[in-house]
């Protein structure tokens, strides 16, 4: 997976995804993560409208990410989760834990 | 067919060859585009094989691959391994997705859980990099280089089986995945559960059980399709109480139902009928003019309407009038007063059957017209009679044949075709399957045949291995066709030939007074790339007999399961014409023939089960 961030006055943070996304990412992961350590941030975004597979280790870690940022109260949302991410988010019923914009 | 071509051919097992890419002749297609995404150094082992499976019943191809943990690691794997399947399997796109992502899963938990003993859980980030360094260092370790995850898939009528197998002591997934939530670990097999049709696990969790049901996607829409059809259906209600039609046509309309049309009694509903052709006609018994009973009657002795659907709606309890009114034609009843749902429910039905069965009848009437004129442009493969009988003359040959299919179309053909002013070109083909695919490929072959016959024709064995090479790049690895090429040379007095897994020809010998049976082995055409063909020849002199048959002669047995031997049609052949001296032999081919045939009929009783080809050739 590669990913690029896109900050905006250090409130808005976007994070945008390609390639596929999976158990091999977690170093990457840990990266973004760390992101949210800033007490200014308010809204968090991942982009997948890039991102082309997404597997089960992932969506573990996207629930890491939901749990740290709950904890960091910031605004988390998912943007572009489009055909087979959506199918995924769908089925693990991930779309009824996140916010998703533009799905 | 396959017990002729092992006993010609015996195939080499295809054994797993680790660390090396198998170069085997029988590796399919799909393996190419595997291999071209393949780094040799990260040691793959695959291999395709094309063969049955024992562990399931039922005869399907199947392909097998061991790819070792490194490779397989590879998140792309899953998604080359379903492109490469589905380019032998139609699959939708949507089917692709699912069960890229179910491979993907079932081989990561083979390599991690299996393969590499890795059974902790986590639920924080830095549980979870820990976990994932681990993989990466065991991935690189000596003690699990060696192992590997297979992969076996398995092409049934209506599903894709999948067999992910690892080579660990087993693992217990269930109990790891039935907590029903979704955390950071774990998810695997609820996604899979969630995509495929079924999924087990078996060998204490070292095999997983892939299952995917094949739908037609076209099939549903044509379901779609009987829906809406239903609903627009023409419904005939012929009821004498104006409430009873106000309540039926009120019920029917709220379920989408517009286009109603009422009679008040059995002789209106009669006329009306006739003139509309309903789809359904729902009929009350006790009205004026012409009751129920009559209508019923008389409606099925106008032609067409012997299959319309007749749901009648009776309060009479009794079983004598119910038997009565089925008596008289109808297809149904509901027993007043109505029960809405009910109701309803058998209006569907009956005109989901009619209209099914409708496009049924419209299906195979058409596929039985195509198949004609197919079967009319398959003749045409073979010799016509004025070309037949202007060669015959040239070449001073005589030739009787006898051909006939299984099915409407088949996979046999032959023919004979000029070389040059000496020498003829005389063939018997048969292709692998019957019906269609048999059928389109023997259209292939003809084209390449008849295009490549003026410049190598002339050499048989060199004709069979370009013809082969030509097939082999064009057909599927599982079709293959069988040939006897031969030439005779008229100023020579021989027959040179070659042949690729043909059954052995039968040649009698006029000076000689006796048969002697020519060598029908070789690989069959198509299956094997860069195959050998030796040419041979023979003496082949005026009033010399050949003969020529497709295996179904010698395959089909009778009631005791004894088949035709070889050695039954030499005696055949010998003793015919031994009993016809020369001056009596106008027609001996056709007397030769005929005796064959004859034999073949009181041997074997039943439907032949595949095409049959019989050509009896003598000099003059």
């Amino acid at each position: 997976m590669e990913y690029s961030v896109h900050k905006n006055l250090d409130r808005t943070i976007t994070v945008k995804l390609s390639g596929q996304f999976t158990s091999k990412d977690s170093v990457h992961f840990r990266t973004i993560l760390t992101l949210l350590h800033n007490d200014k941030l308010e809204t968090f975004t991942l982009d997948f409208e890039a991102l082309e597979f997404i597997d089960s280790s992932a969506l573990g870690m996207l629930l890491m990410l939901r749990d740290e940022a709950e904890k960091k109260r910031v605004y988390l949302e998912l943007s572009h989760t489009h055909g087979h991410i959506r199918k995924m988010f769908e089925v693990t019923k991930f779309n009824q834990l996140f916010n998703l914009l533009h799905p | 067919m396959i017990m002729r071509l092992l006993r010609q051919n015996p195939i080499r097992p295809i054994t797993h060859q680790h660390d090396r890419l198998s170069s085997s002749p029988a590796v399919c297609d799909s393996i190419d585009t595997l291999l071209s995404c393949l780094d040799i150094t990260h040691r793959a082992v695959i291999d395709i094989n094309i063969g049955r499976s024992v562990e399931i019943p039922s005869p399907c191809p199947f392909m097998f691959m061991a790819l070792s943990n490194h490779f397989a690691y590879h998140e792309t794997i899953s998604l080359k391994i379903i492109k490469s399947v589905a380019k032998h399997i139609y699959l939708t796109e949507d089917l692709q997705q699912k069960i890229s992502t179910c491979l993907h899963e079932g081989i990561l938990n083979a390599i991690i859980h299996g393969n590499l003993h890795l059974h902790d859980t986590y639920e924080t980030m830095e549980e979870m990099e820990r976990f994932h360094n681990e993989i990466d260092k065991r991935l690189l370790s000596s003690r699990y280089a060696s192992s590997y995850v297979s992969i076996e898939v398995h092409h049934m009528p209506s599903e894709l089986i999948f067999i992910i197998k690892d080579q660990g002591k087993g693992f217990d997934y269930i109990s790891q995945a039935c907590s029903g939530k979704f955390t950071a670990h774990g998810n695997g097999i609820p996604i899979m559960k969630t995509l495929a049709s079924d999924l087990w696990y078996e060998d204490s969790g070292s095999k997983l059980i892939l299952k995917f049901s094949l739908h037609n996607r076209l099939q549903e829409v044509g379901l779609e399709h009987i829906k809406k059809r239903v609903s627009s259906s023409t419904i005939l209600i012929i009821d004498d109480q104006e409430f009873n039609q106000l309540l039926l046509g009120d019920l029917l309309k709220r379920h989408d139902f517009s286009n109603l049309t009422f009679a008040s009694n059995g002789q209106e509903g009669l006329d009306m009928t006739i003139k509309l052709n309903p789809n359904i006609v729902i009929l009350d018994l006790m009205m004026p003019v012409m009751d129920g009973f009559d209508y019923c009657q008389r409606i099925r002795k106008v032609p067409n309407f012997s299959h319309l659907p007749i749901l009648v709606q009776t309060g009479m309890e009794s079983i004598e009038n119910r038997n009565k009114i089925f008596e008289c034609g109808a297809s149904d009843l509901v027993t007043k007063p109505v029960n809405p749902d009910e109701f309803i429910a058998r209006v569907n039905i009956h005109l989901e059957h009619q209209l099914l069965m409708d496009d049924l009848k419209q299906y195979q009437k058409r596929i039985v017209k195509e198949l004609d004129e197919a079967r009319i442009m398959q003749d045409m493969l073979m010799p016509s009679p004025s070309t037949l009988s202007h060669k015959q003359r040239h070449y001073k040959f005589r030739v009787a044949h006898h051909f006939e299919t299984s099915s409407e179309i088949g996979g046999d053909f032959w023919g004979v075709r000029r070389i040059n002013d000496n020498i003829m070109a005389i063939y018997m083909c048969d292709f692998s399957g019957h019906g269609v695919t048999g059928a389109l490929n023997t259209f292939r072959l003809h084209t390449l045949m008849h295009e490549l016959m003026p410049t190598y024709g002339d050499n048989p064995g060199n004709y069979l291995e370009i013809l082969n090479s030509r097939l082999f790049e064009l057909i599927n690895r599982s079709q293959f066709t069988t040939i006897f090429y031969g030439i005779i040379d008229t100023n020579d007095e021989t027959l040179s030939y070659a042949t690729a897994a043909c059954p052995t020809p039968i040649l009698w010998h006029a000076d000689k007074q006796r048969c002697s049976q020519l060598d029908g082995s070789g690989f069959p055409l198509g299956a094997v790339e860069q195959s050998k063909y030796e040419t041979k020849t023979t003496a082949f002199k005026k009033d010399d007999l050949l003969l020529l048959y497709s295996d179904s002669l010698i395959e089909t047995e009778n009631d005791a399961g004894e088949f035709i031997s070889e050695e039954d049609l030499v005696n055949i052949l010998e003793a015919t014409a031994r009993s016809h001296p020369e001056k009596h032999r106008v027609f001996v081919e056709r007397i030769v023939l005929n005796e064959v045939m004859k034999y073949f009929h009181t041997h074997s009783k039943a439907p032949l089960k595949d095409d049959l080809t019989v050509n009896v050739y003598v000099r003059y």
